[in-house]
């Protein structure tokens, strides 16, 4: 059990509160120094209780020199703090009984075990190995296994890094109480995610005392009170600070339209101006990774690192092999759960946006590719984590077809009239790359559209655009709101359509054998899939058709419904399709996402308007 | 918000088709008399419809020794080879397959605490399902090291059986301690290594005040999972070696077979 010494130090008049695991290193850090006088405080097990006591302390640290009056006051004002967190806490368990000790006596601890170089010397490999890394206790003494290198005693080094100022350290759970006059409450706070409502109290048997921890990260390794989360803000790395020439291979071309889209994330990329963020927003089949490359290519040459955040693991594996092949001398690496080469240091990171909260200062680009993807709740942890993973004065470039509103309103600026091509912090391509115009969605209205569906009636608005579709030879995705629906609307289809009964079938995010389904579709052996909102982006089958069973249903949002409309007519060959969205009754989404297509199409041919006049 | 999340595929809990299906589920598992105690249990286990559907409950026919589902509900070759005199009998609800896999790594080795309300529901349920005849004087667990419980944080065995004690009002008593750091037994191959592992495994508590004015009848066991019965074996005898114990029969209840 790890205790956790307070105490104060007293300079020049002036009083702060520190905390540490092992004091001795803190005596031999400032007896470095001349003129201070350090005073403890007391000692604690429980790393969030030691934090909020030093914060108290730190508000009262101003109130005259530090005598013994003043150091007993400054205990008394401890010890009813963890008396307050005590009941505070009990109330929060139900459970009335001392879970947090304080003990507010002196003693120095045990004395450093090490000599004062070794422990330097120790502290500059430690730093070098989690530079850039918000990590776990667990997680650097596990990294630190991985790279074979010392993992006892960690805290020696780690203390004298963060005496220097060059690592922070805090509760991965920290609690603080917050006063008012009605009731007092405690607030527990995860340091890592963000999360604040969700976190559970229980009790600890590594420290013996009440220990929150968040149940929303708990799939990244536990976060909770009594285990440190280390920061140590990413250095440039000195040794290949050199600048790079020529390390884009890709040999495409961009259109004039993509070329001045580009050119504008780039000149974003490379400004003076430290921080800010820039949206590229561009249309569902825009080619936007390709608009991407000179930024990252500028960021390279550098000699700096970039990372691509993304909230899927499906498109961190999609991107990964596109960039290798444009960046070849350049090594990019693939950061998801289940990947390998998660703790290793690369040029171009793609990371889902899990593993972004692994990162702290390190990146001085970050690209956030679907911003919108990420579910509802967890919108907030995305933007957290991408904060905390740009270096300070780092750059964040969000990358997307269908801005959420938060972005919108921030980046694009507000305007009456709908979204303007550009501003000094978005730039907006509403033309695909083959210049055609998007397809726009067709509105039907069908009363009781399931109840038909579900007692076996034809539904000629639904059935005569397949059979239409089917007879051009093309391939059609349906997409249905819920996974229920799924084999109900595939078995009606089957019955309806005995022609092409074995060349339809239907995949959900549960179904074990979606990958094959979905290679099958794609190899044309099957004519028509029924499909979730799963394959709503991400997926490009050139000569497709799609229809949206009650597009009614909530699930599917404007963001939703203009990305499902963007799965058609991606090819030059075959740049127009149909998209037909079924419902009972009119949604705003629905007539929202068309609106916006259709105005998508007229900013591109008032573009296309003005380069032809010009 | 997140309350209302099913615990195992995260998806939304409460829907129109849960409250016919917890119906049909305790029906199919209770009588007449715990129809009412289980369906409680059932409507506030946290399992969405889909889920429960897919509970791979075992039975009604098992094996009456270690509670292996046998469709002919006769006595299990490994019981006839291995049955010993210190456990009389064990059950279980679930059949381990890879959804209590994931369900148990997410609990012990991810640390996710809520799921411990759950297991306990479910053990309540297997208690309801098989025990109902028996009175139990007492409840105890299989218990933890304490070296691994420093490594865990938690000890969820302990957790779990104090919540069940709660539900069947059976009283809860922890009667031993974990003296052998075991390795995990999953990570063992073969009945016999298993067994040797865990020879001397468990000792009595040093203190121990008897918690009845009499000595009691019968001891319910429970734990989490029953492979080859090793760990729950090696438990009841250290119980019978306990004087105040060595009448009592034992038996033992777990989650997944």
């Amino acid at each position: 059990m790890r205790e956790y010494i307070l105490y104060l130090k007293e300079e020049n008049k002036t009083t702060q509160a520190y905390i540490t695991p092992c004091f001795a290193v803190d005596k031999l850090f400032w007896e470095q120094q001349d003129g201070q006088r350090l005073h403890i405080i007391g000692r604690s097990p429980s790393l969030a209780i030691a934090f909020m006591l030093r914060e108290k302390m730190n508000e009262h640290a101003a109130e005259g020199p530090i005598d013994e009056a003043a150091l007993r006051r400054f205990r008394k004002l401890a010890e009813s703090c963890v008396r307050e967190t005590n009941l505070l806490y009990g109330r929060e368990t139900k459970e009335p009984k001392t879970w947090f000790t304080f003990s507010a006596d002196g003693g120095y601890g045990t004395p450093a075990s090490k000599e004062i170089d070794m422990i330097r010397s120790q502290a500059e490999k430690l730093s070098a190995m989690i530079a850039g890394r918000a990590l776990l206790w667990d997680e650097v003494a596990r990294l630190g296994e991985q790279r074979g290198e010392v993992t006892v005693g960690l805290e020696e080094p780690l203390q004298w890094l963060v005496l220097q100022k060059r690592a922070a350290w805090q509760p991965a759970v920290s609690l603080r109480l917050r006063k008012s006059w009605l009731r007092h409450r405690l607030q527990a706070a995860c340091e890592r995610c963000g999360e604040q409502a969700a976190i559970l109290f229980s009790f600890c048997h590594r420290c013996r005392q009440g220990c929150a921890y968040c149940p929303t990260c708990i799939n990244m390794g536990r976060s909770k009170c009594c285990t440190p989360y280390i920061c140590v803000s990413g250095e440039v790395r000195s040794g290949d600070k050199v600048r790079r020439s020529g390390v884009l291979a890709w040999k495409g071309a961009l259109t004039p339209l993509q070329g001045q889209a580009a050119e504008r994330a780039r000149a974003f990329a490379a400004s003076e101006r430290p921080g800010g963020s820039f949206l590229l927003w561009a249309v569902c089949g825009a080619g936007k990774t390709e608009l991407l490359f000179p930024a990252i290519a500028h960021t390279l040459e550098a000699g700096k690192q970039v990372l691509i955040a993304t909230p899927r693991k499906d498109v961190v594996l999609e991107l990964v092999p596109r960039l290798q092949q444009a960046f070849p001398t350049v090594r990019v690496l693939s950061v998801h759960g289940a990947s390998t080469e998660k703790w290793e240091d690369g040029d171009v990171i793609v990371a889902t946006t899990h593993q972004v909260m692994r990162y702290y200062q390190k990146f001085p680009l970050v690209v956030v590719d679907e911003a919108d993807a990420f579910p509802f709740h967890g919108n907030r942890m995305l933007y957290r984590a991408v904060q905390r993973a740009a270096a300070p004065g780092g750059k964040q470039l969000y990358l997307t077809a269908t801005p959420p509103p938060v972005l919108r309103k921030r980046l694009a600026g507000r305007t009456c009239g709908g979204p303007i091509l550009s501003s000094s912090t978005h730039v907006l391509l509403p033309q695909r790359f083959h210049g055609h115009p998007l397809p726009v969605p067709v509105r039907i209205k069908v009363p009781r559209l399931f109840d038909k569906i579900r007692h076996g009636r034809p539904v000629l608005p639904l059935l005569n655009p397949i059979r239409e579709s089917l007879r051009r030879g093309k391939r059609l995705f349906l997409f249905v709101p819920r996974i229920a629906d799924v084999p109900v609307v595939h078995a009606y289809l089957r019955r309806q359509l005995p022609a092409c009964a074995d060349r339809i079938e239907g995949v959900h995010a549960a179904d074990p054998d979606r990958e094959a389904k979905v290679l099958r579709f794609r190899e044309h052996r099957l004519d028509l899939l029924v499909t979730t909102t799963i394959l709503e982006r991400g997926v490009t089958i050139p000569d497709s058709d799609v229809i949206v069973l009650g597009a009614d249903n909530p699930v599917f949002d404007q963001a939703s419904l203009v990305q499902i409309a963007g799965r058609v007519g991606r090819s030059a060959a075959s740049p127009d399709g149909l998209v037909l969205f079924l419902l009972e009754k009119k949604t705003r989404a629905a007539i929202a996402a068309i609106r916006e297509i259709k105005r998508m199409n007229r900013l591109a041919q008032s573009l296309r308007r003005t380069s032809d006049a010009g | 918000m997140r309350d209302k999340c099913c615990l195992s595929c995260g998806r939304s809990w409460q829907s129109k088709s849960l409250l016919p299906i917890q119906q049909q589920l305790a029906r199919a598992l209770a009588d007449e008399n715990t129809y009412p105690a289980l369906f409680r249990l059932l409507a506030r286990m946290r399992l969405c419809a889909d889920c429960l559907v897919r509970l791979p409950l075992l039975g009604p026919l098992v094996c009456p020794g270690c509670g292996r589902g046998m469709p002919s509900g006769e006595t299990c070759a490994d019981c006839r080879r291995y049955a010993d005199e210190h456990l009389k009998q064990n059950r279980s609800l679930l059949s381990y397959n890879d959804w209590g896999r994931s369900m148990i790594r997410q609990f012990k080795y991810r640390g996710d605490e809520r799921l411990g309300d759950l297991f306990a529901d479910l053990l309540a349920v297997g208690y309801y399902r098989h025990y109902r005849g028996i009175r139990f004087q007492l409840v105890t667990h299989v218990p933890l090291h304490e070296a691994r419980m420093r490594d865990r944080g938690f000890d969820q065995a302990e957790r779990i059986a104090v919540r069940f004690s709660e539900i069947t009002g059976i009283p809860f008593f922890p009667l031993l301690t974990r003296i052998k750091n075991t390795d995990k037994l999953s990570k063992q191959g073969g009945r016999l290594a298993r067994w040797k592992s865990m020879q001397a495994a468990f000792s009595p508590r040093e203190r121990m005040p008897v918690p009845y004015g009499k000595r009691p009848e019968h001891i319910l066991l429970i734990d989490d999972i029953y492979t080859t019965g090793s760990t729950v074996r090696a438990c009841a005898a250290a119980i019978h070696g306990m004087p105040e114990f060595a009448q009592t029969a034992i038996s033992s209840l777990s989650i997944f077979r």
